[in-house]
């Protein structure tokens, strides 16, 4: 499934092209791929969570304004959306 | 105060006979830990923080039980303390989620890296085979090289096994990549965990071995990433996606138009229990007939035999605010029902994993006052007791969350045996005037937050938070956990109990809470437009604040009136013993500087209250 480019937000133009875009913009049922964190303490607590770079992870819901869920395999992790707005993504590739 | 760094003089030094359970938060190691040492255990604050560390034995060992955390490090005060105590082990039980091995596995690894002797405990394994998950046990037993056993902890299967397997406790097989790294440093520092640390840029753990700190953590964590995700793969077969009931149930929790009814029905439900049955019923019998019918009398007349009536010593013992009296009227006949009742719900808040949904769902809304979702917890429990909220903001990840949050619920958060006079005294007026406090008290949280938000200098932290599986509760758990809490809690405000007390007889002995009665008297009737008795309610306010509430009940007030007082009374100071409580945690300038913001705030608004409904 594609990420949506959000009304009023240009940031993500790219997301459309499968380019990378931000995780505070996914929506729900998503499947994506994380290829950054840019927050330090944040990157490692996700790598823990087995969501670090490189992970693929689906969005289980967004809550308005409010944090974003994922889910890889059985883990679930609510995100603030601030720190959503650092971890960069992109769609996963289909077969994924 | 909590710190970030472990205290001087903790150096851990390994202890070849202690025994220390490891594991990632809710994967049931608390249950293992008292299926192994029994009933007796010792529950106790790591020493310079608020950390608690639960200590048993088993055939001549010690045993400790770490806080739950993902990984070893110093990312909080949890995992500082987890890490000096699995430092100073002789042997790791470590204790892993079969349903969520992914993540677990993690620790375990790194426990692996660490080479200390360890014995794995697969748990949950009966969940794990329903949500249909399948682990290799022999296979992952093969892969790490120490004795995996299963067990499902919370009926005990498997523990027996566990317990066999501890002497055959040894090194797991290590990531042989990073032996040259780990080696050299390892022969200059004598410790292969410490060298493990180090490695990984743990700075308490390098200073204190006069090192520099690594620069190898991100490799070393992908490293172990890409481990972890490759045995997962080879040991764990999934047939289904867990989409059962307790999915559903979990995914209806985050969604704000499903989640915020089930939200409100759970407050609502809280307050029933603990405002309406405990507050309301229990302690009428247990403070009211108990101790007020049975022990108050028994000891005044006890004291009256050694001091004559109206002498200091009677009123400093068994006075109205005595030591004797009051304290453990107060204590044992409403701290403590309401404490257990409080106590148990978050227990059965922890055990559902309801609490981490909890906090995604508030998360937004926080955010405004410059905390994440996380805030929550304390907030919570702030409205069962603000003592025990101020100690829960340990959890927050940074100062500034910690400052802001004290502040909300010492100011704004009304707690629950507050709760029940307040209601109790609303009933006597109309719906507008219940309306009118609360919006009141709304608006000050609001308010206050976003100018704490604001002004208060630091960086808050964001939401990054697990959310487990719910789960049905095990009842003997949920009493355990619950009775260890309550046992440590009553132990730590008893005493700020038994000051409070001696405090306000002070006061009474020497005269001087007819005096406050009477130069508070422009205050009290002047600006608040009240009664000039209502000066002993707010020092009575003082020391309890439903005592505070409650002493408004007999004064006779108009619904007006009563407005104002209910609104001032919640907004005024804490209670004496959350005071000590913020004292200890935050330091005597915070404490200053919120005592000085509560009683304005309180007189401010209550007096533009008086103005604006006509009484002043």
């Amino acid at each position: 499934m594609r990420i949506r480019m959000r009304r009023g937000r240009d940031r993500c133009d790219g997301c459309e092209q499968s380019a990378a875009c931000t995780l505070d913009l996914a929506r729900r049922g998503d499947r994506l791929v994380v290829l950054g964190v840019d927050d330090e303490r944040a990157r490692m607590h996700a790598v823990r969570f087995g969501m670090g770079e490189g992970a693929c992870v689906s969005c289980v819901t967004v809550l308005p304004a409010g944090p974003v869920v994922l889910r890889s395999g059985r883990q679930e992790i609510a995100v603030g959306r601030e720190l959503a707005k650092r971890i960069r993504v992109a769609p996963a590739p289909e077969a994924a | 105060m909590a710190t970030c760094h472990a205290p001087s003089g903790t150096e851990a030094r390994r202890d070849a006979t202690t025994l220390v359970l490891v594991g990632n938060p809710n994967v049931g190691k608390s249950v293992v830990f008292h299926l192994l040492t029994g009933v007796y255990v010792d529950v106790s604050n790591y020493p310079g923080t608020t950390v608690e560390l639960t200590r048993g034995r088993l055939d001549g060992r010690d045993v400790i039980d770490t806080p739950g955390v993902y990984g070893v490090s110093s990312f909080n005060d949890e995992e500082t303390v987890a890490r000096d105590v699995i430092l100073g082990a002789g042997t790791v039980v470590n204790v892993v989620d079969a349903v969520h091995l992914e993540r677990d596995l993690f620790l375990t690894l790194q426990l692996a890296d660490m080479g200390l002797p360890m014995v794995v405990a697969l748990n949950m394994a009966d969940e794990a085979r329903r949500e249909g998950v399948a682990v290799d046990r022999e296979l992952l037993e093969e892969v790490l090289g120490v004795p995996v056993v299963e067990t499902v902890a919370v009926s005990g299967a498997g523990i027996d096994e566990l317990r066999s397997a501890l002497d055959r406790a040894r090194p797991a097989r290590p990531d042989a990549e990073i032996e040259d790294l780990v080696l050299p440093l390892e022969a200059a520092i004598g410790s292969r965990a410490e060298a493990l640390l180090v490695l990984e840029g743990d700075e308490a753990v390098s200073s204190r071995n006069g090192v520099s700190p690594g620069t190898m953590r991100e490799e070393l964590y992908s490293r172990r990433r890409a481990r972890v995700d490759a045995l997962a793969k080879r040991v764990v077969r999934s047939t289904t996606e867990g989409a059962g009931l307790a999915a559903r149930l979990g995914y209806w929790m985050l969604r704000p138009i499903t989640g915020l009814p089930l939200l409100a029905l759970l407050l609502w439900g809280m307050y029933v229990v603990l405002g309406q049955w405990i507050a309301g019923g229990l302690v009428g019998v247990t403070e009211g007939t108990v101790m007020k019918g049975y022990w108050e009398p028994f000891a005044r007349g006890l004291v009256g035999t050694v001091a004559p009536r109206g002498s200091a010593v009677y009123t400093f013992l068994a006075g109205e605010f005595g030591v004797l009296t009051m304290t453990p009227t107060y204590l044992l006949g409403v701290i403590l029902p309401l404490v257990t009742g409080f106590y148990l719900l978050l227990a059965l808040l922890e055990d559902t994993g309801y609490l981490p949904r909890i906090a995604t769902l508030a998360d937004r809304a926080l955010a405004s006052v410059g905390l994440n979702g996380r805030a929550v917890i304390p907030l919570i429990l702030g409205l069962g007791c603000v003592t025990m909220g101020t100690l829960t903001t340990r959890i927050l990840g940074s100062k500034r969350e910690r400052f802001i949050a004290t502040a909300l619920m010492a100011i704004a958060v009304p707690c629950s045996a507050q709760i029940a006079v307040i209601a109790a005294l609303m009933t006597r007026v109309g719906p507008g005037y219940a309306a009118a406090y609360f919006s009141a008290l709304l608006g000050v949280f609001v308010i206050v937050g976003t100018v704490l938000a604001r002004l208060t200098p630091g960086e808050s932290t964001d939401l990054l938070i697990d959310l487990p599986s719910l789960r049905v509760p095990r009842l003997d758990n949920i009493a355990r956990k619950t009775a260890v809490k309550v046992k440590h809690f009553m132990g730590e405000v008893a005493v700020f109990f038994l000051l409070g007390a001696a405090f306000i007889s002070t006061l009474d002995v020497t005269g001087a809470l007819g005096w406050i009665q009477r130069i508070a008297t422009p205050l009290t009737v002047g600006w608040l437009g009240l009664p000039p008795q209502a000066a002993t309610a707010f020092v009575m306010g003082f020391v309890r604040r439903d005592f505070g509430a409650a002493g408004f009940f007999s004064m006779h007030l108009s619904d007006p009136q009563l407005l104002v007082a209910m609104v001032t009374i919640t907004l005024f100071v804490p209670c004496i013993a959350s005071v000590m409580v913020i004292m200890k945690e935050r330091g005597a300038g915070y404490l200053a500087g919120l005592l000085g913001a509560s009683l304005g705030l309180a007189f401010l608004l209550g007096g533009i209250i008086a103005r604006i409904v006509g009484v002043a």
